[in-house]
C-alpha cells in the first residue's frame, strides 16, 4: 500500500525530463558514489603532483642535491615522508614521481587510443586484404609477453639520454598497448556498418573518410573512453615496472618504480628504511584504484541497461525508511499497550 | 525414422574430423605470423647495443694474455658462437637450428647449450603457477557467481570494492608488503629462494609467498570476469523460462546458469597457458626465484642471444596456441559457434 502511494508522490523530475545520451551518462557518474570517490581521488593526486611539479620548476629544485646530515631520517613534521639515503626530502621526490607516472601515463594513452582506434576502424569499415594485414600486425604485436618486449626496446635504447627517455617510455607503451583497443572498434564497426544508417551514407554518397570519422567514431567513441581509462591505468603501471627495472626515466629524477626498487632491494632496507618503499608504493596504489575506479564508473554510466539511484533519491529514500521504521515502531508500541490493557484485565 | 538414426549416429571420424580441418588451417595461417615474429625478435635482440661476445669473455683468462693471443681468443669465440658471420645469414641458421634441428643455440650466461638450461626454468615457473592457478580458479569461480546471484547486495559490493583494490595493487608492490609481514615482521617464511642451503627450512615455505602473490593477482581479474559472465547469462531469456516454468531457484543458478556462465572460463584458460610457463621478471626477482622471469632477467644483462631468442620466440608461439586452443575450446563448448565454423 504505502509504496504505490510513495511512487506516485516521489514521481521525480527524473522521470519527466528526457536527458541526452551524455546528460545520462553523466547523471549516472554522478550517481556512483564509488566512481565519485575515485574521481576526487584521482583530482587530489593530479593537483599534488602538479603543484609539487610547478614548485619544483619555479624554484628550479636541484633533485641531485645531497645533504649527508639528514641522511635516511624516518618521518617528521619537516620531512613528511623521511628522507632517502642521500638526505633528498623524499616528500619532494614521491610527487615529483608521480609527475613522471602521469606524463607518461597520458600521453602513451593517447598514443595508443589514436592508433588503436584509427587501426581498428580502417580494418572494420574496409574488410577484406586490409582487415587481414592488419589483423595479423595485432596478433603479432599482441602475441609478445607485453613487459619481455618492452624489456627488449627499452634495452635496445639503452643509451638514450636521460631527457629523451621519457619519450622513449612513452613511445614503447604507446605502440604495445594499441592492439586490445584495435581489436574492440574493429568488431564494434563491423557490426555498425551493416546498420541502416550507414547504408544511408552510403546511398547519400558521403566520402569514406567522413562516413569513418562522422558517422562510425562517435558511436564507438563510449567504448573507447572506457578502454582509455583501462589503458591509462595499465600505462602508469607498464611505467612502474620499467622504472623498477631500471628502464624508464633515469636518476636524479625520481619515478615511484625506482624508488620502489632502490628501497627494497634487500631485507635490512625494507625494514630500517620501510618509509623509502611504503610511500611510492602506496601512491603508485592510490593513483591507480583512483583511474580503475573512474573506469569501473564510466562503463556502468555508458551501460543503457544498468540502473541507478541519484542523490535525492538515495536522501528520499532513507526518509522514507526512517518514516516506516518510526510508524513500525508506533504500531509496535500500541499493540504492546494493547496487549499490556488486555492482559491487565484477565488478572 | 531410419534416416534420422542415421543422422543422428556419427561415426568417430565425422565428429573429429571438423576439428582437425580447422586446426590444420589454423596453424597453416599461423606460419607467416611464426616468420614475422622470428624477424622482429632476431632484428631488435642484435640492436641491443654492445658486444655479447665481450660479456663472454672471462677478464681473468683475457688479464695474462698478450694483446695479440686476445684478439685471437675473442676471435676463436666469435666464430664458436656464430657472430662472425653476416646477420642476415645467422637469422637464417638461427631458423634452421631452431625450426628443424631442435637446437636453440649456445648461452653467453650458462656457458651452456640453452636446450640443457630452459627446461629447468621453465619448469620451475610452472610449479609456481600452475599451483597459484588452480588455487586462484578454485577460489574464484565460487565467489564470482555468489556475487552475480546476489548482484548489487553487500556481498557483491564488498566483492567488487576488493576487485577493484586488487586489481590496482601492483604486484610487485603486492610482493613487498608480503614480504614485510610474513618474512620481516612474523618472521614466518623465508626471504627469497628456492630452498636451504642447510636443508633445514622445507622447500614448500619457498613456494608460499610466491604462489600466494600469483593468487591475489590473477584471482581478482578472475572473479570479475566470472562474475560479469554469470550476470549476462542471469538476464539471458532461457534463464527466465526456467524460472517460469517454476523451476527451484538454486536448480535455475546451478544447471542452467552456470553451465553457460562457464563458457567463457575457457577464453580463461586458454590467457593462462602463456603465463603458466613464464614467470613475472618482476615477481621472481624479488624473490630471487630461479624461473623464465629471472632468467630472462639474467640473459638481458649478459646480452644472451640466445636465451632471449628462444624464450620470447617461445611464449609468442605459445600465445598464438592459446588463441587457436581458446577458438577450438568455444567449438567443443558451445554447439553455436561449432555449427558456424564447420560449415
Amino acid at each position: 500500500m504505502s509504496d504505490t502511494a510513495s511512487n506516485a508522490e516521489g514521481f521525480s523530475k527524473k522521470d519527466e525530463v528526457i536527458l541526452s545520451p551524455f546528460q545520462l551518462i553523466f547523471v549516472k557518474f554522478k550517481s556512483n558514489r564509488l566512481a565519485m570517490f575515485g574521481l576526487i581521488l584521482f583530482l587530489t593526486i593530479v593537483a599534488l603532483v602538479s603543484l609539487t611539479n610547478l614548485y619544483t620548476t619555479v624554484t628550479n629544485y636541484d633533485f641531485a642535491h645531497t645533504d649527508a646530515s639528514i641522511k635516511n631520517l624516518p618521518p617528521s613534521l619537516q620531512h613528511p615522508f623521511g628522507t632517502d639515503r642521500f638526505g633528498r626530502n623524499n616528500i619532494i621526490r614521491v610527487f615529483q614521481g608521480g609527475w613522471i607516472s602521469l606524463q607518461v601515463a597520458f600521453l602513451s594513452t593517447f598514443m595508443a587510443v589514436s592508433i588503436g582506434v584509427l587501426m581498428g576502424a580502417i580494418a572494420g569499415f574496409f574488410g577484406g586484404i586490409i582487415d587481414n594485414v592488419i589483423m595479423r600486425v595485432v596478433e603479432v604485436v599482441s602475441s609478445f609477453p607485453f613487459l619481455a618486449l618492452a624489456y627488449i626496446i627499452a634495452a635496445v635504447f639503452r643509451e638514450t639520454p636521460a631527457e629523451q627517455r621519457l619519450f622513449l617510455t612513452v613511445f614503447i607503451l604507446g605502440i604495445l598497448s594499441w592492439t586490445g583497443l584495435a581489436r574492440l572498434v574493429r568488431g564494434q564497426i563491423m557490426s555498425l556498418r551493416e546498420q541502416e544508417f550507414m547504408v544511408a551514407t552510403r546511398a547519400l554518397g558521403i566520402k569514406k573518410r567522413n562516413q569513418i570519422v562522422k558517422h562510425l567514431i562517435p558511436n564507438v567513441l563510449a567504448f573507447v573512453v572506457v578502454s582509455g581509462t583501462l589503458t591509462f591505468a595499465g600505462a602508469i603501471l607498464s611505467e612502474a615496472f620499467l622504472s623498477f627495472l631500471n628502464l624508464s626515466v633515469t636518476e636524479p629524477i625520481p619515478t615511484w618504480g625506482a624508488l620502489l626498487s632502490r628501497a627494497a632491494s634487500n631485507s635490512t632496507n625494507m625494514r630500517t628504511v620501510w618509509w623509502q618503499w611504503v610511500f611510492p608504493g602506496f601512491m603508485l596504489f592510490l593513483l591507480i584504484m583512483s583511474v580503475n575506479l573512474i573506469g569501473e564508473g564510466l562503463r556502468d554510466s555508458i551501460d543503457p541497461k544498468a540502473t541507478y539511484i541519484t542523490r535525492a533519491d538515495r536522501k528520499n529514500n532513507k526518509k522514507r525508511k526512517i518514516e516506516e521504521k518510526k510508524i513500525a515502531i508506533q504500531k509496535a508500541a500500541t499493540k504492546k499497550m494493547e496487549v499490556a490493557e488486555s492482559s491487565k484485565g484477565r488478572v | 525414422m531410419g534416416s534420422e538414426e542415421i543422422k543422428g549416429s556419427k561415426t568417430f571420424v565425422e565428429i573429429v574430423l571438423p576439428y582437425v580441418v580447422y586446426i590444420g588451417k589454423r596453424i597453416l595461417s599461423l606460419i607467416p605470423v611464426f616468420l614475422i615474429i622470428s624477424v622482429i625478435i632476431f632484428a631488435l635482440i642484435n640492436m641491443i647495443p654492445g658486444d655479447p661476445v665481450m660479456s663472454m669473455v672471462n677478464p681473468d683468462v683475457i688479464s695474462t694474455m698478450t694483446p695479440e693471443q686476445v684478439s685471437e681468443y675473442v676471435e676463436t669465440m666469435r666464430s664458436f658462437l656464430g657472430y662472425d658471420k653476416p646477420i642476415i645469414q645467422r637469422y637464417f641458421i638461427w631458423m634452421r637450428d631452431t625450426v628443424f634441428r631442435g637446437q636453440f643455440g649456445y648461452s653467453i650466461r650458462f656457458n651452456k647449450p640453452v636446450n640443457e638450461i630452459i627446461g629447468g626454468y621453465i619448469g620451475r615457473s610452472f610449479k609456481v603457477n600452475i599451483f597459484g592457478f588452480v588455487i586462484a580458479f578454485m577460489i574464484s569461480i565460487p565467489i564470482g557467481i555468489a556475487a552475480a546471484v546476489k548482484k548489487n547486495k553487500l556481498f557483491d559490493k564488498v566483492v567488487t570494492v576488493l576487485t577493484i583494490v586488487g586489481i590496482s595493487l601492483p604486484s610487485f608492490f603486492l610482493a613487498l608488503i608480503l614480504i614485510m609481514i610474513f618474512v620481516i615482521l612474523l618472521g614466518l617464511l623465508p626471504f627469497s629462494g628456492m630452498s636451504d642451503p642447510r636443508g633445514v627450512i622445507p622447500d614448500w615455505h619457498y613456494l608460499v609467498l610466491p604462489v600466494t602473490v600469483i593468487v591475489i593477482s590473477s584471482l581478482v581479474g578472475l572473479v570479475r570476469y566470472i562474475r560479469a559472465s554469470m550476470i549476462e547469462v542471469l538476464q539471458a531469456d532461457y534463464i527466465r523460462t526456467a524460472r517460469a516454468k517454476g523451476l527451484k531457484e538454486k536448480v535455475v543458478i546451478y544447471k542452467h546458469a552456470f553451465q553457460n556462465a562457464l563458457i567463457p572460463v575457457v577464453t580463461l584458460i586458454g590467457f593462462t597457458i602463456p603465463a603458466l610457463f613464464g614467470g613475472s621478471i618482476v615477481v621472481e626477482r624479488i624473490f630471487a626465484y630461479p624461473g623464465m622471469g629471472y632468467l630472462l632477467g639474467q640473459a638481458y644483462g649478459f646480452k644472451d642471444g640466445a636465451v632471449l631468442q628462444t624464450s620470447l620466440l617461445f611464449f609468442g608461439m605459445l600465445t598464438l596456441l592459446s588463441n587457436i586452443f581458446i577458438d577450438v575450446g568455444y567449438m567443443i563448448v558451445d554447439p553455436r559457434i561449432r555449427e558456424g565454423r564447420t560449415k
